[in-house]
């Protein structure tokens, strides 16, 4: 079973992702902020896909990608879940190393359409 | 006092009357010059070498000198009296003083009772982010509650079907083999029958052969009837001849007794058979009746029969239990997008939330420029502090969704600059790098 790293600091956005995602045969690991992710990395957690909001107390979005990309997940796919849609700040994403954007709310079957495409086999 | 003073004589009045028009007249003159002059301050500047803010204070301070000394010689023609304006413009701007005094102190206690406004409509915002928040957490805990009892009811259902359907093919490997012994048994007695048939036939042979044998005891009476006839002349001729045929009478005597033991014998025989026949009729009678094999036959094929349309009647109760089943899983995938499709429209909460965040960070923005104008209030030789000024183009720069983007333009009324940012080609809600 593939696992996906959910980072956003709303218990709301968990719970409705968590559920989404659990519901289509995924196993979920959560974190409020990113430096919680960041320690569930360091700590042994190795998700098939991270997918994290843009604005969060403490570390954001962009930060944990880069910070997450040079700590042992290179090669992993990572959705950024915003309610942000500036183009600047999507540029800053795709440098940092995200893999897609996407703006909240987002449905369901349209969230899954995207984790298998950059999650085969999900 | 004034009417103590000796009065002028006409000459001289006449004089100061004239010198009073002349220094207006100048001072009109300075006044419009300086007014005309004040576009072409920095020529001015170049010209006369001196700094701009020097030559504009100079002109500005001969204008209001000017000002006030037209206003002395307007006194002086119309009242006799040179002060009288200006005491005037002191009552005047005195007025206004207290006016203004009086208002700030109206302003300062209605921006004293507004403080605790905001913290209070602050307050309801993130009452109102935190009770949605809440019923937002346990509506989901709900749908999550209703969903997982639905899996595990069709789990449940999916774990008795499986039951039910080792159970069906069970019964119908039973109900197959059931058949097929009763299919055995069946042509078991159709053997038998035919056995008996045979047996029949040939025991019906056997009582007419036995039947047969009557003819032949008939021929045996017969002949022992015409022995002890024949023997009876033989006793009558031995008689005729006296002493001579007493031997052959003893001899036709004895066999006139043969004859009749012959006779005897052939009738027993006779009589055995009849018995004998009777009895074996008698032991096959029902078995010999083919009507009975028949009705047998016929309620062994009912019997089967039935079996059969027991096991189809249970093979579609199967068939209907697995309908049923499917349909029971396809509402439980119907469901399931529901739930999806609900815990999906709940991110709307995170959306409201973060909106209702930046307004309370507007009223943050006005309370602190609130406390900075009282502050100014009560200390006006302070500098005002930087709080004071609201800087809207700072409070934008706090939005973190297009929508609250669009809202903000359209209340400062910069829809033009929206509507030039919306010709640009709209980023898409989702997209793949």
């Amino acid at each position: 079973m593939k696992t996906v790293l959910l980072v956003d600091d709303s218990p709301t956005i968990l719970m409705s992702v968590k559920g989404v995602l659990q519901r289509n045969g995924l196993n979920v690991e959560t974190a409020k902020t990113g430096e919680e992710a960041l320690d569930k990395i360091k700590g042994g957690v190795k998700p098939d896909l991270m997918i994290t909001d843009l604005n969060m107390p403490g570390i954001n979005g962009i930060e944990l990608i880069q910070k997450a990309r040079q700590g042992g997940l290179k090669f992993t796919p990572m959705l950024v879940l915003t309610t942000e849609s500036q183009e600047s700040k999507r540029q800053e994403a795709r440098a940092a190393g995200a893999t897609g954007w996407l703006v909240k709310p987002v449905q369901g079957d349209q969230l899954m359409q995207v984790i298998k495409k950059v999650l085969p086999g999900a | 006092m004034a009417s103590e003073e000796r009065p002028l004589p006409k000459r001289a009045r006449l004089l100061q009357s004239r010198l009073l028009r002349r220094i207006g007249f100048l001072l009109v003159m300075t006044w419009l010059l300086v007014f005309l002059t004040q576009d072409y301050v920095d020529q001015l500047t170049v010209y006369l070498g001196l700094k701009t803010s020097f030559v504009q204070a100079t002109l500005n301070t001969l204008l209001v000198l000017s000002v006030l000394a037209l206003q002395a010689v307007w006194s002086y023609f119309r009242e006799g009296d040179l002060t009288a304006g200006a005491s005037n413009m002191v009552r005047y701007f005195s007025d206004q003083l207290k006016d203004y005094l009086k208002a700030l102190r109206h302003a300062e206690k209605a921006f004293d009772e507004r403080q605790p406004l905001y913290g209070v409509l602050s307050g309801h915002l993130q009452r109102v982010n935190g009770h949605t928040e809440g019923a937002v957490t346990e509506l989901m805990t709900h749908l999550d509650s209703m969903d997982q009892e639905v899996s595990n009811f069709v789990n449940l259902v999916g774990q008795r079907s499986e039951e039910t359907e080792s159970l069906a093919e069970d019964s119908k490997q039973k109900a197959a083999a059931n058949q097929k012994a009763l299919e055995d048994v069946s042509s078991l007695i159709r053997q038998q029958n035919r056995q008996m048939e045979n047996n029949r036939e040939k025991v019906l042979a056997v009582l007419e052969r036995s039947k047969s044998l009557e003819d032949s005891i008939e021929l045996i009476k017969n002949v022992s009837s015409q022995t002890n006839l024949l023997a009876l002349n033989a006793s009558i001729e031995a008689a005729r001849a006296g002493e001579h045929g007493r031997g052959f009478a003893v001899v036709a005597d004895e066999v006139r007794d043969l004859s009749k033991q012959s006779e005897k014998a052939a009738e027993k025989i006779s009589g055995e058979i009849l018995q004998m026949v009777e009895t074996i009729q008698e032991q096959f009678r029902e078995e010999l009746d083919e009507g009975l094999q028949d009705e047998e036959q016929q309620m062994l094929d009912k019997i089967a029969g039935q079996l059969e349309h027991l096991g189809s009647g249970y093979l579609q109760l199967i068939d209907q239990h697995g309908q049923l089943v499917g349909e029971m899983f396809n509402v439980s995938e119907r469901f399931k997008d529901l739930v999806i499709k609900a815990l999906s429209a709940i991110q709307f909460q995170d959306v409201s939330r973060q909106q209702i965040e930046q307004v309370i960070h507007g009223l943050e923005c006005l309370l602190k420029s609130d406390m900075a104008m009282l502050d100014l209030l009560e200390n006006p030789a302070q500098l005002p502090k930087k709080e004071l000024h609201i800087d809207l183009d700072e409070y934008e720069k706090g939005y973190v969704m297009q929508d609250q983007r669009q809202t903000h333009k359209a209340a400062v009324g910069k829809e033009a600059e929206e509507a030039k940012q919306n010709q640009k080609a709209p980023t898409p809600d989702i997209e793949l790098f």
